[in-house]
């Protein structure tokens, strides 16, 4: 059927600005009839403010949104036919559980009789019949989310948005919830949308995820796809656990790194390539070093924790730190063995080698970029056929040095994102003027640090094209 | 223990001393005599001489005027504060932070500064001085404590019910009267009771607002009794009389809050 | 045009009325006052209004009297009201509230019909009239303003700091002096405030309860603007009006930590 395949939702393009601050940076997004869709991302990527822009709490900066084939970008939230469930319930604290779910029916001018029936499905659909005349503020927490939801799917919306709907519960009813919804969503078949940090709640429910960051979709896939197939460190890092690490693609079907080569399968890297390497916990063997097992890698137990189901070891393997995942135990101290199926290993290119920034040359031995003047090794400007305004600066991750005593005058930043690469740390620096550097480091240090960005003179490479010549 | 029963006799003794004049005033009601403070036998004389309008014109048309003026201030600073609480309250922080200083001038002012520049206002445009002035001045001190009480009660309001409502099918005006305007009652309804009860008060602002064409109210009444040397008799069981209606209002409105909040 | 309609349509514009009543009625007051304080009766521009008030040695008197009353009377509030706020902060919360409505309820009087009280009183006690009456008076009717904002901050406090000093050594007297005293800080300046401004401007309760002895500013105010020195009248104001601005710079940290929050809404 052909209406089966047409999308319900569709966002084209869309950007949103708060002041100066980009929430929502060129999303597109299409959602099928009847999906269960989740977005997930840290808090602060943008998730929330993309599902209140389908609401119509807000509205695009840039781009437009589409429900059900029809332009909806700049249509009030009362004449859409979406509903949405609130992180915080937002039930009505002077009506009681009736007239909560009977809200949205009542302005509708529908029948009395008509409305008691369909508030009695509701709440059936829900689990809380003769509910009906109890204070929505003397129920419990999965009580109050429950009411939401019937007085949301009372109203029959197309769509289903929740926004973190089950944050506020503790872990067993959040469990319980999950299942219920995902019930619920087979048993209405109406198009749910999903909003949630907690990414093992969006490999339980979803059909299709779509990872945000940033304000960015970083990948849009089924709950394998992302957890197999992370297009991105991100990504890796944020869904599930893993490892990751620097390598070097020697050729097709040959990795290294941690020292050593490894068979993979993914081709078409080119060779000697530098990419980011992932590896999951649970697809590292491990193994007494003494067992006749080929051991890929070698190294000593630094930590054992008992996780209740498996053991998670930490094993340092020629100066690198591997996170293992494994039903039986190895103590601390134990030399063991490591391997690695070929398909368990994921390649990912690099989004980039190093900090590559737009500058302009102010003297012989000073340079402008990132918004700062720094000192650079002394370029010889003579060379007037050459644009010395408009210059690339290189700066390689392990170059930058973070400081936490930063001087005035000192350009400062704020750490975004912390990825740790099994021998160092991969940090993303949101600098004053809204630039990220990529800073790689031993040190330790924490998400929302502020910090001071240093770099040597002799570490800024300047590299300059020949002016163009002027239209 | 010891301590305990030093602490709750310094709290009943301040309360004695600050009850005693108020007192004193109710017990003096059930005197005849001219002067405070001669006990000259108990009589109600003085309610049935306050009753008897012919008598005592002037003081219940005092007492009346002072009513008429705080009900009008009352309901009309209710609204506009009202209005203006729920616009405030969705500005942005730099019109929020203004529009908060603005409020805040008449509060910190004082009666008297208050006082002469609504004069000043009502001079400089020629107009006659009567009850419309006093109104409107009673309105503009009263307004700023109508905003201060229902902002806490917007504050307090999960900012996604307005929303729900409008994702419900719920147009912005539904909206506002069907989820905002029952949230924000009780706001309104302190704040009009606060507003009821400076009015009544007010003495300063209104005596440089109130002009020259023989209005008077309450205050006004008292003072010129007071400077002409005695104190008119009826004030006593008046101020009474007002003192229990009062007392007996805030019991129940106080009973009301308990029942609401269990 | 389009963002004119968007304007009236959207929550914000709702402060419009109130807005314009506070200009009308709040802002352009203020600055009559200044132009009344720096104009003569034909409306020229002058500084004589505020030499007259610098070369009247009982006028500077008044004032510098005025504000030493205030004081007197602030003071008199802090020490008296802070340990019955403190009292009913520790009382279970029930009889705390009754009581403190009891505080707050001689405010329901008319604010004369307190002062004449408090002169009966005085009377009734064959106590003389005077400066010892003018301050008790003053306290009278200004000291629920303090008992309860330090009540409501004592209430909120969170008891395990004062748990937090007792487990770390403090006796019960270093408890208060260095954990609840600063922690009641924000209370005790709102309530500073409270009965500072209004004592400061006060006018007619001074002759009332010290048998016209005893004038303050706010009356001389009053007096000027009665005889219709109109100009010398809104140059005192002027000077009242400073001393307010330069108290309430106090205040504003409290505020603006109070003017937090908010919604999307």
């Amino acid at each position: 059927m052909q209406s089966e395949n047409r999308p319900i939702i569709e966002v084209r393009n869309v950007s949103k600005y708060f002041d100066d601050k980009t929430a929502l940076d060129d999303v597109s997004l299409s959602i099928r009839k009847g999906e269960f869709v989740t977005i997930l991302g840290p808090s602060g990527c943008g998730k929330t403010t993309l599902l209140r822009l389908i609401a119509g709490f807000q509205t695009a900066s840039e781009g437009m949104i589409l429900i059900n084939g029809r332009e909806m970008t700049r249509t009030p939230p009362h004449k859409r036919p979406v509903n949405t469930v609130f992180q915080k319930y937002a039930l009505f604290p002077h009506l009681n559980v009736y007239d909560n779910i009977a809200f949205g029916l009542k302005l509708k001018k529908m029948p009395k009789a008509e409305i008691m029936r369909k508030v009695q499905a509701a709440l059936k659909m829900v689990g809380m019949t003769d509910y009906e005349y109890r204070d929505v503020n003397s129920l419990s927490g999965g009580q109050q989310q429950r009411v939401a939801i019937a007085r949301a799917i009372v109203n029959e919306p197309e769509v289903l948005l929740l926004d973190e709907p089950l944050a506020a519960l503790d872990l067993k009813m959040r469990k319980d919830m999950q299942m219920e919804l995902k019930e619920m969503h087979k048993r209405l078949g109406i198009t749910f949308v999903y909003v949630t940090h907690d990414q093992e709640e969006a490999l339980t429910l979803s059909d299709t995820i779509v990872v945000m960051s940033e304000g960015r979709i970083q990948q849009i896939g089924t709950p394998t796809d992302i957890y197999n197939e992370p297009v991105n460190s991100f990504v890796a890092d944020f869904i599930g656990e893993s490892n990751i690490l620097n390598g070097t693609m020697v050729k097709d079907r040959l990795v290294s790194f941690c020292g050593r080569d490894f068979e993979c399968v993914d081709e078409g890297f080119g060779e000697n390539v530098p990419v980011d390497v992932v590896v999951r916990p649970e697809d590292l063997y491990i193994f007494p070093v003494s067992e006749k097992a080929k051991a890929q890698l070698r190294g000593v137990v630094q930590s054992c924790i008992f996780k209740g189901v498996h053991y998670e070891m930490a094993v340092l393997c020629d100066g690198y730190e591997f996170m293992v995942q494994d039903y039986h135990a190895f103590g601390a101290g134990m030399e063991v063995g490591l391997r690695v199926k070929p398909f368990d290993i994921h390649i990912m290119k690099k989004e980039r080698v190093c900090n590559v920034f737009e500058g302009r040359m102010i003297d012989g031995t000073h340079v402008e970029f990132l918004g700062y003047e720094f000192e650079c090794a002394p370029v010889n400007m003579e060379d007037s056929s050459k644009d010395w305004s408009h210059v690339t600066v290189e700066v390689d991750f392990d170059k930058i040095d973070l400081l936490d005593d930063a001087e005035d005058g000192m350009l400062t930043g704020e750490v975004k994102f912390i990825l740790y690469k099994g021998n160092h740390y991969h940090l993303t620096v949101l600098s004053d003027w809204d630039e990220n550097v990529f800073v790689d480091t031993d040190d330790v240090w924490d998400d929302g640090d502020r910090v001071g960005i240093a770099i040597r003179p002799e570490d800024i490479r300047v590299k300059v094209k020949a002016a163009e010549s002027h239209e | 223990m010891v301590k305990k029963i030093l602490m709750q006799t310094y709290l009943w003794v301040l309360l004695i001393l600050l009850y005693a004049p108020i007192m004193i005033i109710v017990v003096f009601s059930f005197t005849e005599a001219k002067v405070l403070g001669n006990w000259t036998g108990f009589s109600m004389n003085l309610y049935k001489s306050l009753l008897d309008t012919g008598a005592h014109h002037s003081l219940m048309n005092a007492f009346v005027n002072t009513v008429a003026i705080a009900l009008i201030a009352a309901v009309v600073s209710t609204f506009l504060g009202s209005i203006a609480a729920i616009g405030i309250f969705n500005l942005k922080a730099r019109g929020r932070k203004a529009m908060g200083f603005i409020n805040t001038i008449p509060i910190l002012n004082g009666d008297i500064i208050t006082g002469v520049s609504l004069f000043l206002l009502f001079v400089s445009l020629g107009v006659t001085q009567g009850f419309t002035t006093v109104v409107l001045a009673h309105i503009t001190f009263c307004t700023p404590y109508v905003v201060l009480s229902v902002m806490p009660r917007l504050k307090q309001m999960n900012p996604n019910l307005y929303e729900a409502a409008l994702d419900l099918g719920a147009t912005p005006m539904q909206a506002l009267w069907k989820v905002i305007v029952p949230e924000i009652r009780p706001g309104m309804i302190s704040g009009f009771l606060l507003a009821l009860t400076i009015s009544i008060d007010d003495f300063a602002v209104t005596v440089f607002t109130i002009g020259n064409q023989g209005l008077e109210t309450l205050s006004t009444y008292i003072y010129a009794d007071a400077r002409k040397g005695g104190l008119t008799p009826e004030l006593r069981p008046l101020s009474a009389v007002i003192f229990v209606v009062i007392l007996v209002l805030l019991i129940i409105i106080n009973r009301r809050a308990g029942k609401i909040k269990k | 045009m389009n963002k004119l309609c968007l304007f009236f349509s959207s929550r914000k514009s709702w402060t419009l009325p109130y807005l314009i009543f506070s200009v009308i009625f709040v802002i352009v007051p203020l600055l009559l006052i200044v132009v009344y304080a720096f104009t003569d009766e034909a409306g020229n521009l002058t500084m004589d209004n505020f030499s007259k008030f610098f070369a009247h040695p009982e006028a500077v008197n008044t004032f510098i009297y005025s504000i030493g009353i205030a004081i007197l009377t602030t003071i008199g509030c802090v020490v008296l009201g802070y340990p019955a706020a403190w009292i009913l902060s520790q009382s279970s919360s029930g009889y705390s509230k009754t009581l403190v409505m009891l505080f707050i309820l001689p405010m329901w009087v008319n604010i004369l019909i307190r002062t004449l009280a408090t002169v009966a009183l005085f009377d009734f006690a064959r106590l003389p009239l005077g400066e010892g009456a003018l301050i008790f008076g003053m306290v009278y009717n200004f000291i629920p303003f303090m008992i309860y904002p330090v009540y409501d901050t004592l209430r909120k406090m969170d008891k395990s700091y004062i748990e937090a000093a007792q487990d770390l050594g403090a006796s019960p007297a270093q408890v208060f002096w260095k954990v609840v005293l600063p922690l009641s800080m924000p209370g005790i300046i709102s309530g500073v405030m409270m009965v500072f401004m209004p004592t400061i401007s006060t006018f007619a309760i001074a002759e009332l309860l010290t048998m016209n002895n005893i004038k303050l500013f706010g009356t001389t105010i009053q007096e000027n603007i009665n005889n219709s020195l109109w100009n010398y009248g809104a140059a005192l104001s002027l000077i009242m009006l400073f001393l307010i601005a330069a108290t309430s710079v106090f205040n504003t940290d409290e505020r603006e930590e109070n003017q937090k929050g908010g919604g999307a809404w």
